[in-house]
């Protein structure tokens, strides 16, 4: 307990008065955005959040950011000059940031939102030892440029921009280029690893702009020995088409080269890739099949089931396959669901999660669905045993969401956040938490109550709990926060009373 | 109100059984609240039909800045913050006014009352009242360590520290320069946040070191109110120097503590139940906009000690003089009365972890006991509504101690079922 010895007097100066209240307005910062902190395991370890603080020339600005831990102190704060795109059409009201931890590096992705779009990309990396930021950068024609002059010309835009830049799991610093341009000289796709100072270590070159068919490469995991990419192949033209044709490619982290390409089985199926879990000498990639489809993307309606490939690590040689077939599940006594994967009276599986636990069972997190009008029901969380049968189907009764006059496919509802599951706690030791909404969605009904469910796994137990925080006076959001904690942020009607932040651990 | 009867009952039940002779101040009665709101509401009103203003921007300025302050005041006795008991009341009044006659000061406008506040402070409101919090008798050792506490804040009344600092800022607000500069400001086209905010920097700062010169204008002349006591000038100084040292933390509660506590009717602490996720920080850095030096409001009480001692010509007394036996009871009270109030104010979980650091000294203490079974039945509650963090301070590795961390990771970590079977160990 750290007690304040002070004789005081009763008047704080609190500069908010008369001239000076003036001042006060004049000097006040605009929120821009925030962005979790989170690890490899999905944990939160801080946030991330920037403001404007003022308007220094044309289309440029200060902004302070500010570094969070995860009990919500304050660890640093910094001031930066940021370029943002207005003109008399467009304006971007904000910067966007986003944040990725790779040690005890964190690199934040900055970008102007223009009618929630984001253009203008660029990076910087903060040195959390010494809360340390570096310059910007980006990576744009093949080339990282350190400290790159900037300017908002709707001739430049290509040039004021970056490629995706982020951090794999156990290797660091990543490029990847998909743009090709023969005019500009840039004719293959790229992926490269930097160093710490932004050296280049190694390029992976895996396109040519010539070629008939193209590579459609997206990271799925890594560690210091390898990385795991997908590969969803397009026919090359004047108008790239997906093609039913998926590939897992394995590169070595250490020199950037090809281990092996696996495709996928030529069979009567079209995978989706949910999780890529990599342990010990093992590459476990996990997902979602469903009747063939043209253009590789599954099709809702006609789900098959579950799989789950095993990879040796050095070699990238595929070891094993298992399936869980909805078919088998027929007469399973938890869930009444059809060979297409659409549970009775709810409707079709979309699986948010695929998990690997130490024991070698596999949790898929599900939520039933249907796609006109979207509706979002019950979820199911499995928990599948090594040769990949159910050895526990656990269903989590939720509120029945429904969107009028719409229609999407599920990635699309996962876009845009309709779904009602909200996040995942991997806790170690094979237990978990999932959070789910509980709430018709938007409502502002005082009357009723507001639930978040929280389903713990331990023990290879699931257990539900429902948290519910009705209040008549204020209006309370939920979120996922530090290992084991929920973040409760509570608004209050009353105008003159503070909204409340609270860490509330999960009792399980 | 039967809430209340209940609390005091289950305090004062020990008092018959217990070792102590300890019976709760009554800090949860609404009878004090609603006299003292009816006496300061009616001084209010008065002070503000009789002051007198300068020019009519600085009416509304001043009529803003102690519209704010009054209604803050009315909220704390709203809030039942302030003790209405005869002896204890009655004991303060007579050192204020011991210290009044002593110095001739007229006593109609002074008032003391005492907050249930466990933070060890004073105040002056600036209209005459004086403000002890109850914390305050933890860290005096003696009567005249106190009487110097209440010299101090009347140094603040007598001086009108308060009104001219309300005067000064009326005045600095709608000074010509100011509003000029103001002016000037919001004609710029870019840069004007950091011009509006290097000038209220230096507003601020300057203020800031208006109020450590008060505070030492407030330990001088309360130190020539004090001397007029005839009480040993020595206490001023030792105040100080407790005030130096009131940041640390003076006791702890490690694992093993835990395990002394509370491994009884086959309960067994856990190591697991004090694990704290290691954080990815370890370097928290200074806001990069202030000096903190200069946001100070006291200055360094060893320059204060240093002020005084030349101010006495070194020349004091080393022993205090003896405290009265009204002063003996109250310190003798004052820990349990502290754990008390900070139950009362719903701290369950410092109130808690500063009953267990006395606990583990005195195992067999049944007020100690009984706190403790409060608290953890009210954690309990918390814990299950998911309110807990409104009760139990958050983990902060920056200004918590790390005895404190621990003893919120055991609150947070330990199972219901733990915490329902320590409980029980608990109840009497």
């Amino acid at each position: 307990m750290k007690y304040r010895f002070l004789l005081i007097l009763f008047f704080v100066l609190s500069l908010t008065y008369g001239q000076v209240a003036d001042l006060g307005k004049l000097s006040r910062g605009k929120f821009y955005s925030s962005a979790e902190i989170k690890d490899k395991h999905n944990n939160t370890r801080g946030y991330f959040l920037l403001y404007e603080t003022d308007k220094v020339a044309k289309e440029t600005y200060q902004l302070e950011y500010i570094l969070l831990d995860e009990n919500l102190t304050k660890v640093t704060n910094g001031f930066i000059t940021e370029m943002k795109y207005e003109s008399w059409f467009f304006t971007a009201k904000k910067i966007n940031v986003e944040v990725v931890l790779e040690g005890r590096k964190l690199l934040i992705g900055f970008a102007d939102d223009i009618a929630g779009e984001e253009y203008f990309k660029r990076y910087r990396i903060l040195d959390i030892a010494s809360n340390e930021l570096s310059d910007p950068f980006i990576y744009n024609k093949n080339t990282l440029v350190k400290n790159p002059e900037f300017d908002r010309k709707h001739s430049n835009v290509a040039s004021n921009q970056s490629e995706e830049i982020t951090f794999y799991n156990g290797v660091g610093l990543m490029a990847h280029s998909k743009t090709m341009n023969k005019k500009q000289g840039v004719t293959d796709r790229r992926i490269v690893r930097y160093d710490d100072e932004l050296n280049e270590l190694w390029t992976f070159k895996y396109d040519q702009i010539k070629a008939k068919k193209l590579t459609s490469l997206s990271y799925l995991n890594s560690d210091n020995e390898v990385i795991v990419m997908l590969n969803h192949y397009l026919k090359n033209g004047n108008v790239s088409k997906y093609l039913n044709e998926l590939s897992v490619t394995f590169i070595n982290s250490e020199n950037g080269n090809l281990i092996k390409e696996v495709p996928f089985p030529k069979d009567d199926y079209t995978y989706r890739v949910v999780d890529c879990a990599i342990k010990d000498d093992r590459i476990y990639v996990m997902g979602n099949m469903s009747e063939k489809t043209k253009e590789g993307f599954v099709h809702d309606s006609k789900g098959k089931g579950l799989y789950k490939f095993v990879f040796d690590k050095e070699t990238g040689e595929l070891l094993d396959k298992k399936y869980l077939l909805w078919e088998n599940l027929l007469n399973n006594k938890s869930i009444t669901i059809n060979k297409n994967g659409v549970v009775k009276k709810e409707g079709k599986m979309y699986i948010h999660n695929m998990l690997m636990l130490d024991n070698g069972k596999v949790i898929a997190v599900g939520e039933t669905f249907l796609n006109k009008p979207i509706i979002t029901n019950n979820m199911y969380l499995f928990e599948l045993a090594e040769d990949f049968s159910v050895s526990q189907c656990f269903e989590i009764e939720k509120f029945r969401n429904k969107f009028s006059n719409t229609n999407a496919y599920s990635s699309t509802i996962k876009r845009y956040g309709l779904f009602d599951f909200m996040d995942y706690q991997d806790l170690g030791d094979d237990e978990y938490l999932f959070f789910l909404n509980d709430n018709e969605k938007n409502s502002k009904n005082r009357k009723k109550t507001t639930l978040y469910g929280i389903i713990s796994y331990s023990d290879g137990e699931f257990k539900r709990q429902t948290l519910n925080l009705k209040t008549e006076t204020s209006t309370i959001f939920a979120t996922s926060a530090k290992k084991g904690y929920m973040l409760l942020v509570e608004n209050f009607d009353e105008e003159t009373k503070a909204t409340e932040l609270r860490l509330e651990k999960v009792n399980f | 109100m039967k809430h209340s009867l209940l609390l005091l009952f289950f305090f004062s039940f020990f008092y018959a059984e217990g070792q102590t002779s300890f019976s709760p101040l009554d800090t949860l009665s609404r009878n004090c609240a609603t006299k003292l709101k009816v006496e300061y509401v009616k001084k209010f009103k008065n002070i503000n039909n009789s002051r007198e203003y300068e020019t009519s921007a600085q009416k509304n300025i001043i009529k803003e800045i102690y519209g704010g302050l009054q209604e803050d005041f009315i909220e704390k006795i709203d809030d039942n913050n302030f003790i209405c008991d005869g002896d204890i009341n009655g004991y303060l009044n007579s050192l204020m006014n011991e210290i009044l006659t002593s110095n001739s000061i007229d006593k109609d406008i002074y008032r003391i009352l005492l907050s249930k506040d466990s933070q060890v402070n004073a105040y002056n409101t600036g209209d005459g009242t004086v403000v002890v919090n109850y914390g305050l008798f933890l860290a005096v050792d003696n009567e005249d360590e106190l009487v110097f506490v209440i010299c101090h804040e009347i140094g603040h009344q007598f001086l009108d520290h308060l009104k001219k600092d309300v005067e000064a800022y009326a005045r600095l607000s709608t000074s010509e320069e100011m509003i000029k500069k103001t002016k000037e400001i919001k004609k710029q086209k870019y840069g004007k946040a950091s011009m509006a905010t290097n000038l209220l920097k230096n507003i601020r700062y300057q203020s800031y070191s208006e109020r450590r010169e008060k505070e030492i204008e407030a330990d001088s002349i309360g130190l020539v109110f004090y001397r007029q006591t005839k009480r040993s000038p020595a206490a001023a100084i030792s105040l100080l120097q407790k005030l130096d040292v009131s940041d640390t933390e003076k006791d702890s509660l490690v694992v093993e503590d835990y395990k002394k506590i509370f491994e009884k009717g086959g309960f067994v602490v856990k190591q697991r139940y004090f694990e704290q996720e290691e954080s990815l920080f370890q370097t928290y850095t200074k806001d990069e906009r202030f000096n903190t030096d200069s946001l100070k409001s006291h200055p360094d009480c060893s320059t204060r000690i240093t002020l005084i001692k030349d101010y006495l010509d070194n020349k004091f007394l080393e022993s205090s003089t003896a405290s009265s036996t009204g002063f003996e009871e109250i310190k003798r009270n004052s820990v349990y009365q502290n754990l008390f109030n900070m139950f009362s104010a719903q701290d369950y979980g410092i109130s808690l972890y500063e009953a267990l650091k006395l606990y583990k000294h005195e195992p067999e203490d049944p007020v100690l006991k009984n706190i403790i079974y409060l608290n953890l039945v009210k954690i309990y509650d918390s814990r299950k509504n998911y309110t807990i963090n409104r009760y139990v301070p958050k983990h902060d590795n920056l200004n918590n101690t790390k005895s404190l961390n621990r003893f919120i990771s055991f609150i947070s970590n330990i199972k219901m079922t733990d915490l329902e079977t320590i409980i029980n160990n608990f109840k009497s």
